[in-house]
């Protein structure tokens, strides 16, 4: 059992709504967006950074991307100690109180959409694409749909302004997020009607990917 | 940006991870606009921010934004001689999305320099 397991399971244990979701911390329960913390390796032995994670699940990322996260402690490195976990635990748990109540706020696409707001502006296309499947998924449609189907181009766009020596190697090999940008700028001209399945399906692969059944919002549905 | 010569010769991997560590916390501790203590230490891969040691990822030393987020300037610390290929250039621009425009900023750690 890897560290960050070790030292959740005891937290989740003692702090109910906490749930170990793979090697992540899931505050329950889940709906449209991922919310919890996570422990990142340092290059210094037995020091993390530990991490508040918010996460949108309607999009398609094949583990934790922490681009609406923040590093807590005041980003400070924790030490996790090997022979003590329940103290480590401890140690986790006070710093990762405060936070809890604030990610429960954080419920809905709305919430998520108030949390992402102060990066519009941001051109980079993976901003973009959350944030045009946030518009989608708040009901915006039009503003979800002019993002979308100008990603294509934005893309092509961004590669031909670097020199040639460097292109060459940024658009060599698979790019699966940019596949994605494409079939969704695709479904939206072609399905607008179906688009929120696109999305749905996204959701769902996310809640296999990173083991979220236990706390997956309609479990019970 | 200087780390002194130790008496004892410690090797050049523990001396990079020293350098590193050393500038990180530095550059927490003056909490910079644009860079604040989020900004150091960043891993990327292609799906955007990631933690330390993914698959695949890159690690930036520290990253300038200007306030939507954006990526501005990109540093990168070096040890010894250690320069940057083309393709690793390439590597951390495009996993940080970062515009055709910022360059990775090269800063040279002097062995023994003040």
């Amino acid at each position: 059992m890897s560290r960050a397991k070790k030292v959740f399971k005891l937290v989740a244990k003692s702090r109910p709504g906490l749930v170990l979701c793979k090697d992540v911390l899931v505050v329950a329960p889940t709906d449209q967006i991922l919310r919890g913390f996570v422990l990142e390796t340092t290059t210094e032995k037995n020091m993390v950074y530990l991490w508040r994670v918010v996460m949108p699940l309607y999009q398609p990322r094949t583990s934790v991307y922490l681009d609406y996260s923040n590093r807590i402690s005041n980003g400070d490195r924790v030490y996790i100690d090997p022979k003590d976990y329940r103290e480590s635990a401890r140690a986790v748990e006070s710093l990762i109180a405060p936070h809890v109540s604030a990610l429960k706020k954080l419920s809905d696409v709305r919430d998520f959409f108030r949390h992402i707001e102060w990066m519009i502006g941001n051109n980079s296309s993976r901003f973009r694409f959350d944030l045009a499947l946030t518009y989608h998924r708040i009901g915006d449609v039009s503003r979800a749909m002019s993002i979308l189907e100008s990603l294509p181009h934005e893309i092509e766009q961004y590669y031909a302004a670097f020199a040639p020596a460097l292109r060459k190697y940024m658009i060599s090999g698979p790019n699966p997020l940019e596949d994605a940008m494409r079939q969704a700028a695709h479904m939206i001209a072609a399905d607008p009607s179906g688009f929120s399945g696109l999305l749905d399906q996204w959701v769902q692969q996310n809640v296999e990917t990173h083991g979220l059944q236990a706390t997956w919002q309609n479990a019970a549905a | 940006m200087a780390l002194s010569r130790a008496r004892d010769p410690i090797s050049a991997r523990l001396y990079g991870i020293a350098v590193h560590k050393a500038f990180a916390d530095a550059v927490k501790a003056k909490n910079l606009s644009g860079i604040g203590i989020e900004g150091v230490e960043q891993s990327f891969d292609l799906q955007g921010l990631a933690r330390y040691g993914l698959d695949g990822s890159i690690r930036t030393d520290v990253v300038l934004r200007n306030r939507e987020g954006v990526i501005i300037a990109i540093y990168d610390v070096k040890t010894g001689n250690a320069t940057m290929r083309p393709s690793r250039e390439a590597k951390i621009l495009k996993y940080t999305k970062a515009d055709p425009f910022v360059r990775v900023i090269i800063l040279h750690a002097k062995r023994g320099g003040r």
